[in-house]
């Protein structure tokens, strides 16, 4: 894998390509898009300072990814203090008519998990990780990250009202 | 059935939603961030390139014309950094770094003068020029911004660094009379020192002991030369001694050796050339150096003490303390040469990465050490020092990440070791020691950790004396009922949010400061985007002799969007402390 610096030209290429996901995918995880897009944007702002010292990034999205996941958690114990606030920008500013059931559901049961379980949970699913990436990304084990990606499943399993086949094989591979 | 995988996709698909933000918007945004932390681009140059960045803060330029020879250039010794100096340049005067050899320099602050760099050398205090003449301030060596730590304008002249680093010696210039002032590098604790009936005040300078200052003065409103001695003065004692007392001779500029035994100082008589002498601290022994054509000014030591720098006004120059030789480095003046770790002693942290951290004492090697000195844990003297950083892995190598892993250390002994640490804090990623104060007045300070974000946490450490227990580093806590609105629940450690973003802002002042230190903490929430109104709550916070801080009152209201919120807010220094992120 070809090593790369954020630049201008990267930056943008960046912004238009992986930022509108990333930051999506922070937000399911920190429970506030607005605190997502604070964080990315600070992760951002940091790989360039890192460039401009003459480091390089084995994968810039991995580790802005993982920055970004990182300084979110800052936020977290502030953004619960303003449960109110927070509950008015997820359920009433993004919220659509024809699909607010289903995604109250989903972030409700995203948000009843332990964090490690929720971080997992939205690089592997949403953002596309694979295991060993997922892993890289949080700095875990893999087997640290299939063991929370289990446990997750199960619990929005049962918070979805759905089965997980693969709870009923607990030896499954997870992919 | 459908496969749990692709519905759990699907779902998480449906919940995020991913906006279509204004990307030119989100750029600026990085941009700024990027430019707020302090960025200065290093450009790699080799030796002897054309200057090109001669007028840029933060710019590398060569000093290809400057250089003039004289001699050979010495070695720079491994005790010996760069070279802090200062250089006209057109109106303004340019504080540069270099390395002794001058083969390349870059600008640090492009209108200052009489810089002095720090004992641990990675701070640069000196007096800025222009709108903010006259004006002490502090500047990574590193680079970056300038921070003021006096008052504008305030007369400020001569900083010197204390031997532990924790205090500046500073000379404010009046017209009537001139005082030495003491003050922390974080602009607390600034005071005058009780020595009176000076006109002109130059060059205060500390033992290595810290325990006295050395400086020339004139009691003279004209201060002729002539008028100009060099006095000794026991901090403890407040006793103040003439060390010369000569009434045809002016001495002027001393500096005292790093081992403690030598003063240089430029000394002039009538008309003449001006020398530079030495002597003991106790005034005896006096001897000249070096006689300069036509002049030579202000002697500064080397870090080991193996040499001296002066000027002759035009040039940076070097001189042997025992053959008194001079030979030209590079044009300039003021210079202050760069102290850097001794590895044989004990540990010195510093900020540069390592791949196996760094031995404070502890158990363990730490990693992204960031110090602060000038403490007082134990109300004996601010001999106490601070250090956040990460711990190595089992391997005994630096984490990639410091996220989560972050300690706080202390040395309230004053021996330069730490004794205790606490930690992880949580959710600390680029944490550093930012103040201390004393802000339950016992007479012992507690430190201020800052976590450098865009809303920049805080925490407050203490050292509690108890008897019979070893003294242990701790967070403050938020006693009951705490004020959860503001983010301060009660039983957990208080962390004060200040400046602003993602829609959330918070402010910090304080109130009838020293009597009775109050932290009035404001935190207010608007939605980002949006015609809400904005929630603010406002929390007073007192730290108890229990040792937790109690809120003594709180106010929370709402005011509608675009309408002023009706308190004072916020100062950037608060209960003797800077809490802002860059300041």
């Amino acid at each position: 894998m070809e090593a790369t610096v954020l630049d201008e030209a990267e930056l943008r290429t960046f912004l238009a390509e992986r930022y509108p996901r990333l930051v999506a995918g922070v937000a399911l995880i920190a429970g506030s898009s607005a605190a997502a897009e604070d964080a990315v944007q600070e992760a951002l702002a940091r790989a360039w300072e890192r460039s401009d010292r003459g480091e390089h990034f084995d994968s810039l999205a991995a580790w802005v990814t993982r920055v970004a996941v990182n300084l979110s958690k800052s936020r977290l114990r502030r953004l619960r203090a303003e449960g109110r606030a927070r509950d008015r920008i997820v359920h009433a500013a993004r919220a659509a008519p024809l699909d607010l059931e289903v995604r109250l559901d989903i972030e409700h049961a995203l948000a009843a998990l332990p964090r490690r379980q929720r971080e997992v949970t939205v690089l592997r699913y949403y953002l596309g990780l694979d295991v060993d990436e997922t892993a890289a990304t949080l700095e875990v084990s893999a087997g640290t990250v299939k063991t929370c990606l289990f446990r997750a499943r199960r619990a929005l399993a049962t918070a979805l009202g759905e089965t997980d086949p693969e709870e009923t094989n607990d030896h499954a591979e997870l992919r | 059935m459908p496969n749990f995988d692709d519905l759990l996709t699907r779902e998480l698909e449906r919940a995020a939603r991913p906006a279509a933000p204004d990307l030119g918007h989100v750029e600026k945004e990085v941009r700024r961030r990027r430019a707020r932390r302090g960025v200065v681009r290093r450009v790699q140059t080799g030796a002897l390139t054309v200057a090109v960045l001669a007028a840029t803060a933060g710019g590398f330029l060569v000093l290809e014309d400057a250089f003039r020879g004289g001699g050979t250039i010495p070695a720079q010794g491994p005790l010996n950094g760069d070279i802090v100096f200062v250089r006209e340049a057109g109106h303004p005067f340019e504080v540069l770094v270099a390395p002794i050899d001058g083969s390349s320099s870059r600008v640090l602050v492009a209108d200052g003068f009489e810089p002095a760099v720090s004992p641990d050398g990675t701070q640069v205090a000196m007096i800025l020029g222009g709108e903010r003449a006259r004006t002490l301030a502090v500047v990574p060596l590193a680079g970056g911004e300038p921070r003021a730590i006096t008052p504008d304008r305030v007369g400020a002249v001569d900083p010197s660094w204390s031997p532990d680093g924790s205090l500046i010696a500073y000379v404010r210039f009046g017209h009537d009379e001139s005082r030495i002032w003491t003050i922390r590098p974080d602009g607390s604790r600034d005071q005058s020192l009780d020595i009176r009936g000076f006109a002109d005040i130059v060059s205060p300078t500390w033992s290595p002991d810290g325990e006295r200052l050395a400086f020339s003065a004139s009691r003279s409103p004209e201060n002729p030369l002539p008028t100009w001695d060099l006095f000794m003065y026991d901090l403890a004692s407040e006793e103040l001694k003439n060390l010369t007392t000569s009434p045809e001779i002016g001495e002027t500029a001393v500096a005292w050796s790093p081992d403690g035994s030598t003063l240089a100082f430029e000394r002039r008589q009538g008309d003449g050339p001006g020398e530079i002498w030495t002597m003991t601290p106790e005034g005896s022994g006096a001897r000249r150096l070096a006689t300069g054509d036509p002049t030579l000014f202000g002697p500064t030591w080397a870090p080991d003490g193996t040499a001296l720098l002066a000027s002759d006004g035009d040039s940076v120059l070097y001189v042997d303390p025992d053959t008194g030789s001079l030979t030209k480095l590079f044009a300039g003046r003021e210079p202050s040469w760069q102290p850097l770790p001794d590895a044989s002693l004990a540990p010195d942290p510093s900020e540069e990465p390592s791949s196996e951290g760094r031995d404070i004492g502890l158990d363990f090697r730490i990693c992204n050490v960031e110090t602060l000195g000038g403490i007082d844990f134990i109300g004996g003297g601010p001999a106490g020092r601070a250090w956040t950083g990460v711990p190595v892995t089992g391997d005994g190598r630096c984490p990639q990440s410091s996220f989560g892993k972050v300690i706080v250390a202390v040395d309230h002994t004053g021996d330069g070791l730490a004794d205790s640490w606490w930690g992880p804090i949580e959710g600390c990623d680029f944490c550093r020691p930012l103040g201390a104060t004393d802000l339950d007045v016992d007479g012992i300070d507690e430190i201020v950790v800052q976590n450098g974000f865009s809303i920049a946490d805080h925490w407050i450490f203490r050292v509690p004396l108890d008897e019979g227990a070893a003294p242990q580093v701790e967070p403050i806590l938020v006693a009951p009922p705490g004020h959860e609105p503001a983010g301060l629940p009660a039983g957990e450690p208080l962390v004060l949010g200040v400046g602003g973003d993602a829609g959330y802002s918070g402010y910090l002042r304080c109130e009838t400061y020293p009597e009775s230190p109050i932290l009035v903490y404001t935190w207010i929430f608007a939605e980002v985007d949006a015609n809400s109104d904005q929630e603010v709550h406002e929390t007073r916070l007192s730290l108890g002799d229990d040792g937790r801080f109690h809120v003594v009152d709180t106010n929370d209201f709402t005011v509608p969007r675009g309408n002023d919120i009706p308190l004072e807010l916020s100062t950037a220094r608060a209960c003797g402390v800077d809490w802002r992120l860059f300041p």
